[in-house]
């Protein structure tokens, strides 16, 4: 009998011990390579605790996110692109977490990922540096294009200087948007950057105008006959790769980090930073991938410390041929990073002292979805800039009610 | 002291025993897998091949829309009715379509998500019309150019709408041939039933020879009764292979039309890319035309064979593998009827026996 007794606790131990493994569920944007890339971050915190991690990904993250949240069925962890969407939650649906060492964070990442509360929110997944030109090393501009009028006076000379592309299917007009983004940054400062970014500041402001303008001018000054259509009918990930053709189709091209993984393989590529244009404090534009908290699971809360963690954040951009970062200074040090490119990119995106957020990334979707449209427009027709900023204005004040991320800068 | 039991009697209820017992095994393998069978053949007849008519359909749909809509732009329609009503027509049939293809789903949750991303897609797909239609209004002509080149880029392009098409295409294709082939309707399955059913016929005929050697009597009604009902139960669980071969055929004229439907879709779609990229081609090669549009145009594509099937033999295709419903009923009466007559042949032998030793 005792025998008996023992297997059946026996079998009912591996019947359970089979059935009740632990799960988490992650909702993010990725699939595909993308996907591989981030179960590979989390493969590690599936053995150590075994517990199985039911990831689902989707372009549509956003929209999948708000009708769990409605349906009171929220994943435990979401990873979203954008930290003004996450920001949304802080009132309610989002967790506070902690795990996210000073040790290995700066200063204005950790501001950052409080999403403009007293609370941490987030923990970033990969990042991106913005504000950079790209060039093909083997064409390298002179070193006067690194300040705005050697800039316009490079692209004066050289026919055509930039690699324009506008089209990114539903989201086409966002490079355009990074470019006023930038343009905003660098010549009006982040005070009024993070202004703009958060909605105090109209459209129709003189600095807003002003960017829109000067990006105009650089257009105006590449004047290369039907420049403004053939970057309405390039697909963004197209442009830069006519650096590397022979001649070479253009030679600058104002991209994100992430924009190497569109370049052909083999290519010899370097960056420099976006100029100042106007008398303003120094300050990187940047993106970032960001995970919060939707449930108050125990283990959950232990993922996201893993996340947040060296061991976890070194995957993604240790892996074969990737572009993407982290903003983990451990990672940084412990040389994760080759060549001569990734390790300046990363070392700014995790020490640099003033980090903007991609002020698309920081709007309300609606707001966001005008600016990227208001791009085309005004690409189409830049005589029309007056109606543009207007409706973008109407846009703005008709969305004063939504929340958002206050505080775009760290 | 043990009693000693007659080993004719011993030898009559272990003849019972097994004739009732693989009666039983018989009955419940044949019930089984006929109604697993049925099961299966309904779910394909009711949501696997619905959906992959269904995405076919939605496909063509979306490519007539399209050509629909280039050509009211590009041939100047538009001043007056926009993408106009055959676009409109089509779109809404092809979302239509998909609205199907989501009730029948096959493709489990990955279908579930395919079919929810090509939603958003076709919503941008429609948005960008939408913006053509009101920058040609306004006559500006490069930027409704621009929304049609986006427009068929959202349908196009890497990870855009046909590619997901495809994908959902592809899963429910694998998901009915994965139903016509695996489970109850895998050939080998029909040993489960076949088998049981072999040995019992093999326990009759050797009961029958048994009851001649030991008490002279050349045939046994009742043996013979439940003989001949096991071979029309075996004949009626067989059926589900007649079934199941009728499903097959059903595949095949599916197959057929699906792939004739794709190749007038595909034909359609490069009709409407060509005239698109002639189109936006003509308007800025002055200019600049980027590095993405194609230096030149699709070839016009040659005529695609008339189709030689149609959606509605391949629908009466898996109503006709399912229409023998009723043998359900039939099969446990006439394993019941095996039971009984078996018993019927049996039992006034082993009572001749009951009071000997």
């Amino acid at each position: 009998m005792k025998r008996l007794l023992l297997a059946i606790a026996l079998v009912a131990g591996l019947v359970t011990g089979c059935s009740a493994r632990t799960e988490l569920t992650v909702l993010g944007p990725w699939s595909g390579a993308e996907e591989q890339s981030f179960r590979a971050m989390f493969a590690g915190f599936e053995a150590q605790h075994d517990v199985t991690i039911d990831y689902i990904g989707t372009p549509a993250v956003n929209q999948v996110l708000q009708a769990d949240v409605q349906k009171g069925q929220p994943p435990d962890v979401a990873v979203l692109s954008s930290p003004g969407e996450l920001a949304r939650y802080t009132a309610d649906g989002l967790h506070k977490i902690s795990g996210v060492s000073d040790a290995e964070y700066s200063q204005q990442w950790r501001t950052l990922l409080r999403l403009g509360t007293p609370d941490l929110y987030a923990v970033p997944v990969k990042a991106d540096l913005k504000s950079i030109v790209w060039f093909n090393k083997k064409n390298p501009p002179d070193a006067s294009a690194r300040s705005w009028p050697g800039l316009l006076d490079y692209t004066v000379r050289v026919k055509p200087a930039w690699c324009l592309g506008m089209e990114a299917f539903s989201t086409s007009g966002w490079p355009g948007t990074d470019w006023i983004e930038d343009i905003l940054l660098h010549q009006s400062g982040p005070d009024v950057y993070e202004a703009w970014a958060n909605g105090a500041l109209p459209w129709t402001a003189d600095a807003v105008r002003a960017a829109w303008t000067t990006w105009g001018q650089l257009l105006a000054t590449q004047g290369t006959p039907g420049m403004r259509s053939a970057a309405l009918l390039t697909y963004f990930g197209d442009a830069g790769k006519q650096m590397f053709a022979t001649p070479p189709g253009c030679h600058l091209e104002h991209q994100g980090s992430f924009a190497t993984g569109s370049y052909p393989k083999g290519a010899d590529y370097d960056f420099f930073p976006f100029p100042a244009i106007g008398h303003v404090p120094d300050a990187w534009e940047v993106s970032v991938n960001v995970a919060g908290l939707f449930t108050d699971n125990p283990l959950a809360r232990e993922f996201m410390t893993y996340l947040a963690g060296a061991q976890a954040q070194a995957v993604w951009p240790a892996r074969q041929d990737s572009s993407a970062f982290s903003v983990n200074q451990k990672v940084l040090a412990a040389s994760v990073y080759k060549g001569s490119v990734s390790p300046r990119i990363a070392a700014v995106l995790a020490s640099a002292p003033r980090l903007c957020l991609d002020a698309s990334d920081v709007m309300p979707a609606a707001m966001a979805d005008a600016f990227s449209r208001a791009v085309l427009e005004f690409l189409g027709d830049p005589g029309r800039l007056g109606d543009i900023l207007s409706g973008l204005d109407q846009v703005r004040t008709g969305l004063a009610d939504e929340a958002r991320l206050s505080a775009p800068c760290g | 002291m043990t009693e000693k039991v007659s080993t004719t009697r011993r030898d009559l209820l272990r003849l019972r025993l097994g004739l009732l017992g693989l009666t039983v095994v018989v009955l419940a393998m044949s019930v089984w897998s006929f109604a697993a069978t049925q099961s299966v053949l309904g779910t394909v007849r009711d949501r696997t091949a619905p959906a992959v008519l269904d995405v076919a359909s939605a496909k063509a749909a979306l490519m007539q829309a399209h050509l629909a809509a280039v050509n009211s732009f590009v041939d100047g329609g538009a001043t007056l009715v926009g993408a106009g009503e055959e676009y409109t027509t089509d779109l809404a049939v092809a979302e239509q379509d998909l609205a199907r293809a989501a009730g029948d789903n096959a493709g489990g949750s990955t279908g579930s998500g395919e079919l929810q991303l090509i939603a958003g897609l076709l919503t941008t797909y429609s948005g960008w019309m939408s913006a053509a239609d009101t920058h040609f209004r306004e006559g500006t002509r490069d930027l409704y150019l621009t929304d049609l080149w986006y427009a068929a880029r959202s349908l196009y392009g890497s990870q855009q709408t046909l590619a997901h098409l495809e994908g959902l295409a592809s899963l429910q294709r694998k998901e009915l041939d994965q139903q016509l082939s695996d489970g109850w309707l895998n050939r080998w399955t029909v040993l489960a039933w076949l088998v049981p059913s072999i040995l019992l016929s093999l326990l009759l005929v050797y009961t029958q020879r048994y009851l001649w050697r030991r008490f002279g009597r050349r045939f046994n009604v009742g043996l013979i009764g439940a003989t001949a009902l096991l071979v029309l139960l075996i004949g009626a669980t067989a059926s589900g292979l007649v079934l199941a071969d009728r499903a097959h055929a059903a595949d095949a004229v599916l197959t057929s039309y699906v792939s004739n439907t794709d190749q007038r879709a595909n034909a359609v779609s490069t009709t409407a890319q060509r005239g698109l990229i002639l189109a936006v081609r003509q308007a800025c090669s002055p200019t600049g035309c980027g590095a993405t549009l194609p230096d030149t145009a699709p070839a016009a594509p040659q005529s695609t064979p008339a189709a030689t099937t149609t959606a509605a033999d391949a629908t009466a295709g898996f109503a006709d593998a399912t229409d023998l419903s009723w043998l359900l009923v039939l099969i446990p009466v006439l394993a019941l009827g095996v039971a009984g007559l078996a018993l019927v042949g049996l039992q006034p032998r082993i009572d001749e026996y009951r009071y000997r030793s």
